[in-house]
């Protein structure tokens, strides 16, 4: 398994300002939100059907998923309201530069 | 972990719409709702009016079909709050949701989950939990017109949720540290039923009949014509495009489902609140199934087809 290290994601001029983004990375979705408290990146697939979540709804702080309109804390993965119940997995993240840049 | 492209990524991918367009039309909003719910009480009040002013003529009948049809479109909005997207706060999603369940018997949080079901295998036999099937004869469109086969489900829906069971298909829908909130909710509903019960008894008093039940059970054949209408006959297939119906209807109609009838667009998104809905309807012209006839021609369709169905 290689090793962890900090990898460039997406440049930040190519997201959606104040809204979530996806974004596919080595074959794998990921959903980056720009919330009030900054750019957090999470799994872009709900944990209860499989849905793209970027997709829903987002106000700033929480995403809604657009199938069943469960809710998730974007800046923590938790799962806050029906149907969902496992939090998301979060992908820690940087600004460098003008890079958002993941740790995976 | 199973992924699915929901009908709204396909509608995005295939460019049916913009994802800044939907990220529009998915806004919130607490006033659209609550000037719509008060109007909707009003609404209430004055077919329950009629059904005061008519008591003891020949027209008390007609006046509490009147008031029911209005107290069954208690769904439209409770169907709105379940997804959240009648109130930009969720609470007050939940507690509108809940006090539509109590009016039409219709527990909110069981009908949550089913309709989670009912959004991811729309219109599959077997697997979609609110499926109306295709009548195969006009005695079983009647039958099913006439509500007694879903007021027997409800029932019985309701009876096994109070003694803490839940069918094998309820448990495909819902989460298992869920179950025992599910009982609690029925049990509360029935508790508060039988509360109501027995204080008209104890107080003599009839007014739960004329105001509440009997026009809930004269009105509900409408609701179940109106449901028909959504997928009834049309293709049973995943594909979103042709298994569902909008249906153009008067401003009246709108009105009272909430914009229900333009049910190909909630399916497609349904983040997208009930006031958006005309304008979305408007974005995917063409590419979901409409129904110019509204309601009627909906079910002229589902009739064409109940006669060329082979019945042998």
């Amino acid at each position: 398994m290689a090793e962890k290290r900090w990898q460039a994601l997406i440049e930040l001029s190519a997201l959606e300002p104040d809204d979530a983004t996806p974004v596919e990375f080595n074959g794998r979705l990921f959903g980056v939100y720009d919330t009030i408290d900054g750019y957090f990146v999470s799994d872009a697939r709900c944990t209860h059907a499989g849905a793209n979540l970027c997709d829903g709804y987002f106000d700033g702080k929480h995403i809604e998923c657009p199938l069943h309109q469960g809710l998730f804390d974007a800046r923590t993965g938790t799962a806050i309201a029906a149907p969902v119940t496992r939090n998301l997995r979060m992908i820690e993240c940087r600004v460098n530069g003008d890079v958002l840049e993941i740790y995976l | 972990m199973a992924t699915v492209v929901t009908p709204i990524t396909q509608a995005l991918e295939e460019g049916a719409l913009t994802r800044r367009e939907l990220k529009q039309l998915m806004q919130r909003s607490n006033g659209p709702a609550l000037i719509r719910l008060a109007l909707f009480l009003v609404t209430m009040l004055a077919t329950g009016s009629l059904v005061y002013i008519s008591m003891g003529t020949p027209w008390l009948v007609p006046a509490m079909f009147i008031h029911g049809i209005v107290l069954v479109h208690h769904f439209s909005l409770q169907h709105e709050c379940i997804h959240y997207t009648a109130f930009k706060t969720r609470w007050l999603n939940e507690l509108v949701g809940n006090y539509c369940g109590l009016v039409i018997m219709l527990p909110n949080r069981f009908f949550r989950y089913e309709h989670c079901d009912h959004h991811t295998y729309t219109q599959l036999t077997g697997q979609d939990p609110e499926m109306i099937p295709m009548p195969d004869r006009l005695g079983d469109y009647l039958y099913y017109l006439s509500s007694i086969p879903y007021w027997k489900a409800k029932f019985t829906e309701l009876g096994r949720h109070c003694a803490g069971r839940l069918s094998d298909s309820e448990k495909q829908f819902t989460p298992k540290t869920e179950y025992k909130s599910l009982t609690l909710e029925a049990r509360l509903m029935a508790a508060f039923y039988i509360i109501v019960a027995l204080y008209s008894i104890a107080t003599a008093n009839t007014s739960v009949l004329w105001y509440w039940w009997i026009p809930v059970l004269l009105g509900e054949p409408v609701m179940r014509a109106i449901r028909m209408t959504e997928h009834v006959g049309r293709p049973a297939v995943y594909q979103m495009k042709v298994n569902t119906r909008s249906n153009h209807v008067n401003p009246l109609c709108r009105f009272l489902c909430w914009n229900m009838n333009y049910h190909a667009e909630h399916h497609y998104a349904s983040s997208v609140p009930f006031h958006a809905l005309p304008k979305l309807n408007k974005k995917l012209n063409g590419y979901v199934h409409n129904e110019p006839g509204g309601y009627l021609g909906a079910h002229l369709d589902i009739l064409r087809q109940l006669r060329k169905k082979p019945h042998d």
